[in-house]
């Protein structure tokens, strides 16, 4: 409804950003106000909030960092501390898909997980993509290739 | 009483006439002379004197088991109204002194009625009631002759318009108020005798006034700042104030940092800068050299301080005070208000916008909700514990950064209070208001919290000098509806008009009257001091009170990510105003003992390097009882999710498609919401099927970010006078940024994309939750009902960037 045009590598990216940021904002809106009889929800929410991260991670760590670490021999520190981050959320998310039925224990690591992704996506926004945008890279042509294999991890992680 | 039986025995009645008619000496006995009145007088007056040969409740004043066991005082009671009469002229009437005071009465408590004032119908007068001839011309010599200084009703009108002012508060001092009501839900009859708890569905009148701390009385509402919120309880033991705000704890514990407090906060001194706000650098320097205060930081830099409505925002007494029952038992208690629409809050961006476009937006909504029906309603609960348990706790109760954790004390509900009168006169109620934290109720006491203590001096002192005297209680809003009977006597603007002699106790001559009312009136809590060691006088704070970094971690650890998120931005903003670098790093170096994170997050948003942790009052503080309270934050009080109240705009123009909109519009307003028609310049516009949509708002006089939702509308000549339009880009552009419900019908659409929406929002908008629809013009009434869901909701924070992508 929105795109008036075709996202570029940068805006997918960002979509996955927006998109899981209104699934933490959901969870953590239940865990608040309905903490006892959101338990099914909530453990709903935060399988797909782990599914779309670590397909995101995937897809970027694949794709997206070693074309900008080519394009930008400069990004490589920003893009260590990326990974570093990831590593961070992946841990998060095995601890958030192995736990059990939701309780606060939980919500405290989604949280946990909601302020790393945070974090993560500002480094990305204001630091990787400007460099992407001036890199040279072509932007839309990695799109297609994000895309494509984001389509061919999400349902096999589902 | 018994009336004194013993007649004297008669006098000559010219001698006892002549004697009764002299004010200045008296016979040896008196004697009533037949019918004669001044000679009844002073027989009855005798007789009175007589009935009490001593005092009797003299020896009852000593002991300590006496002193919490009061007895009622002696009363007498005359034979007639003669004794205890001014004067027996009191008998002539006229239209001015009216007839005679009614026995055991005070007039002063009367509702407001007495001084209600309505001019309909009436010509204009002076203040003396002279009708003016003449409102438009000052009395001359000639018509082009001096100004003559006889003219008195030319004086009179300025001279009173030049002393219209008075003293502002010194804090607080932006208000406003309304009345209301308390409906006591749940009787508390178990742990206090106070009258407005005693049973059922009974109601005290209330008056409550909302502020801001910082700014003056023509100050921004939206500022980042504290709201006072006090409540006047009219009952009928007297005038009971509970003096809170909205947040439950303060930035210092003893009463003795007051003045500093609010000196470093309050613009600077040297050029008055900035009004109502906090960012700047007395204000910072001053915190962080208090580490006490980093609790409340943590709330006022929540959005917490910057509140949505006062229909929106809870209440708290913030001190331990006690309730005390019929058999003098007493317990510690936490007052807490909460609002039935929930808890909601405007974000920072919003808040300075509208303190530019609407400074009144706070006051305004007051008035609004209250003139239109939807009363803001607050549930009144209280966390109840005893001494024995108050000491077990990790923290101490008498420290007013401190709270009680909900889960540790859980809330009783006990009723509820709806606000549904504006007032008459500004001026009047809400400027001549005078909450006090000193006036409370019996079965209601003061715990020893040293931050209360003060209050009780400082609210009726500064009174005296805001509102010019000792009489301020008679001001009209200010008067109780309980009998008010003392000898306090004279002061300026003293409205009461005593009858009688008598303004002294323990009295013979007016019967004893007034008289003690021993334990039925208030007896303090004989509370008794327990410590281990034995204490003197002494200027030093409890131990616990050093523990300064417990529950600031516990408050920042309970919010939801997005909460955090805004107090970490808050934080930055704040300190980014300071001009000194050092009162910066001082004070993410205290942060760092609440929690690393956000000191992180702070500092890395002031570009600045992570300082060294503060050193700590307390190296290693009591474990605490809980580490994580949902109820701290906002979102855990979603209100009922009705959106009445709520401002909502309905963009049209030339040609816009009338018939969706309508729909939507009448949805809207069937739920109580506000739904208002904001045109590019306000009045009529012929719409696409030649109806008429008259705009009552236009996008210059009413900006977006004043609204609570969007809907745009359909109709390709409407929709493009509406592109064409910058106001409305930014309009769009606030809606999105402030995370609020847009429904864009048909081809308005395009707009959205004009404004600049995000490309990145497309995922979520498939996923759901953005608060961001689309509707065919068609689907209007269909898609007003998720809208409607979504301005229930009130904001959709998962569109929130930092910064902002729009």
């Amino acid at each position: 409804m929105i795109s008036m045009h075709a996202m570029d590598a940068c805006e997918l990216l960002d979509a996955d950003h927006v998109a899981v940021k209104h699934l933490f904002v959901d969870y953590a809106r239940l865990a608040m106000a309905a903490p006892e009889g959101s338990g099914a929800e909530r453990r709903e929410l935060a399988d797909r909030i782990c599914r779309e991260l670590t397909v995101h991670a995937q897809i970027e760590e694949e794709l997206f960092y070693p074309a900008l670490q080519r394009a930008r021999r400069e990004a490589g520190g920003l893009l260590e501390d990326a990974k570093r981050e990831h590593q961070q959320a992946k841990d998060l998310v095995a601890q958030i898909e192995s736990y059990g039925d939701p309780d606060p224990g939980m919500d405290a690591l989604v949280a946990r997980l909601a302020q790393l992704i945070e974090h993560h996506v500002k480094e990305e926004r204001t630091g990787l993509f400007p460099m992407a945008r001036t890199s040279g890279l072509d932007l839309s042509a990695l799109a297609d290739d994000l895309r494509a294999r984001q389509e061919q991890l999400m349902p096999a992680a589902v | 009483m018994p009336k004194n039986s013993k007649a004297p025995p008669a006098a000559p009645s010219a001698a006892a006439k002549s004697a009764a008619r002299n004010t200045d000496s008296g016979p040896g006995r008196v004697s009533p002379a037949g019918g004669d009145l001044p000679a009844q007088k002073a027989a009855q007056t005798e007789a009175l004197a007589a009935s009490m040969p001593s005092n009797p409740t003299k020896a009852a004043e000593h002991g300590f088991a006496n002193g919490v066991k009061p007895q009622q005082g002696a009363s007498s009671q005359p034979a007639s109204r003669l004794p205890t009469a001014s004067t027996l002229s009191e008998a002539n009437e006229s239209v001015k002194v009216g007839t005679t005071a009614p026995e055991g009465h005070n007039a002063t408590i009367a509702p407001l009625d007495r001084v209600r004032v309505d001019s309909s119908g009436r010509v204009l007068t002076t203040n003396q009631g002279v009708p003016v001839a003449d409102n438009q011309n000052s009395l001359k010599y000639g018509t082009r002759g001096p100004a003559l200084l006889e003219d008195f009703i030319l004086r009179e009108k300025i001279t009173h318009f030049d002393h219209e002012r008075i003293p502002e508060r010194i804090v607080h001092a932006r208000g406003s108020g309304a009345h209301g009501y308390f409906e006591c839900t749940d009787p508390l009859t178990d742990i206090t005798r106070a009258t407005p708890f005693r049973e059922k569905g009974k109601r005290t009148p209330v008056f409550v006034r909302f502020s801001t701390v910082q700014g003056g009385a023509a100050s921004k509402d939206t500022a980042r700042d504290v709201r006072g919120f006090a409540v006047k309880f009219y009952t009928d033991e007297g005038n009971w104030d509970l003096v809170g705000n909205n947040i439950p704890v303060f930035f210092i514990q003893d009463a003795m940092k007051f003045p500093d407090l609010v000196h470093a906060v309050k613009p600077e001194p040297h050029h008055h800068m900035p009004e109502a706000a906090s960012a700047h650098d007395t204000f910072w320097d001053f915190v962080s050299l208090m580490p006490e205060s980093t609790h409340m930081l943590m709330w006022v830099m929540s959005d917490r301080a910057i509140p949505r409505s006062f229909a929106t925002m809870q209440g708290f007494g913030v001190h331990t005070f006690r309730m005390v029952n019929e058999r003098g038992e007493s317990v510690f208690v936490k007052f807490h208000w909460s609002p039935v629409a929930g808890t909601h809050s405007l974000v920072w961006d919003e808040a300075v916008k509208i303190s530019g476009a609407d400074p009144d937006y706070h006051r305004r909504d007051l008035w609004e909700r209250i003139e239109s029906g939807a009363y803001p309603e607050y549930e009144l609960s209280l966390q109840v514990f005893t001494e024995e348990q108050a000491e077990q706790f990790s923290f101490d109760i008498l420290d007013a950064t401190k709270i009680v954790p909900e889960e540790l004390v859980p809330l009783r509900k006990v009723g509820r209070m709806v606000l549904d009168r504006n007032p008459d006169n500004f001026f009047a109620e809400t400027e001549q208001v005078a909450f006090c934290a000193a006036h409370i109720i019996p079965g209601i006491d003061f715990s020893n919290d040293p931050l209360l203590a003060g209050r009780i001096h400082s609210y009726v002192d500064t009174q005296i000098s805001r509102l010019g005297g000792p009489n301020f209680h008679e001001i009209p809003i200010n008067a109780p509806v309980a009998e008010v009977h003392n000898n306090q006597r004279d002061g300026m603007h003293r409205q009461a008009i005593p009858r009688g002699r008598v303004s002294y106790e323990p009295n013979s001559l007016a019967g004893g009257c007034p008289f003690q009312a021993g334990a039925q009136g208030f007896v303090s809590v004989p509370a008794r001091i327990r410590a281990e060691e034995e204490q003197g006088k002494v200027r030093a704070k409890p131990e616990k009170f050093a523990d300064h970094y417990t529950q600031a971690r516990l408050f920042f650890e309970s919010q939801t990510p997005v909460e955090q998120d805004h107090i970490a931005a808050a934080f930055r903003f704040e300190l980014s105003k300071v001009t000194v670098p050092a009162i910066r790093e001082r004070m993410v170096a205290s942060l760092r003992n609440a929690s690393e994170e956000l000191a992180m997050k702070v500092a890395e948003g002031l570009g600045m390097e992570l300082p060294e942790p503060m050193e700590r009052a307390l190296p290693d503080p009591a474990k605490p009882e809980v580490d994580r309270s949902p109820a701290l934050s906002l979102m855990a009080r979603p209100g009922n999710g009705s959106i009445r109240g709520r401002k909502i705009a309905l963009l049209v123009a030339a040609g816009v498609e009338a018939g969706s909109l309508l729909k939507v519009q009448e949805a809207l307003v069937s739920e109580g919401a506000v739904a208002r028609l904001v045109g590019p310049r306000i009045g009529r516009f012929t719409a696409a099927d030649g109806s008429v949509l008259d705009a009552d708002a236009s996008l210059e006089n009413e900006p977006g970010f004043l609204f609570d939702a969007l809907v745009l509308p359909d109709g390709d000549q409407g929709v493009a006078a509406l592109g064409g339009d910058g106001h409305t880009m930014e309009f769009i552009k606030d809606q999105y940024r402030h995370c609020k419900a847009i429904l864009a019908l048909g081809a308005s659409q395009m707009l959205l994309a004009r404004a600049g929406l995000p490309v990145a929002l497309d995922k979520a908008q498939s996923q759901g939750n953005t608060g961001v629809f689309f509707a065919d013009a068609a689907e209007a009434a269909t898609a007003a009902v998720a809208f409607i869901g979504a301005v229930g909701r009130h904001r959709h924070f998962g569109r929130e960037t930092d910064p902002p992508m729009l």
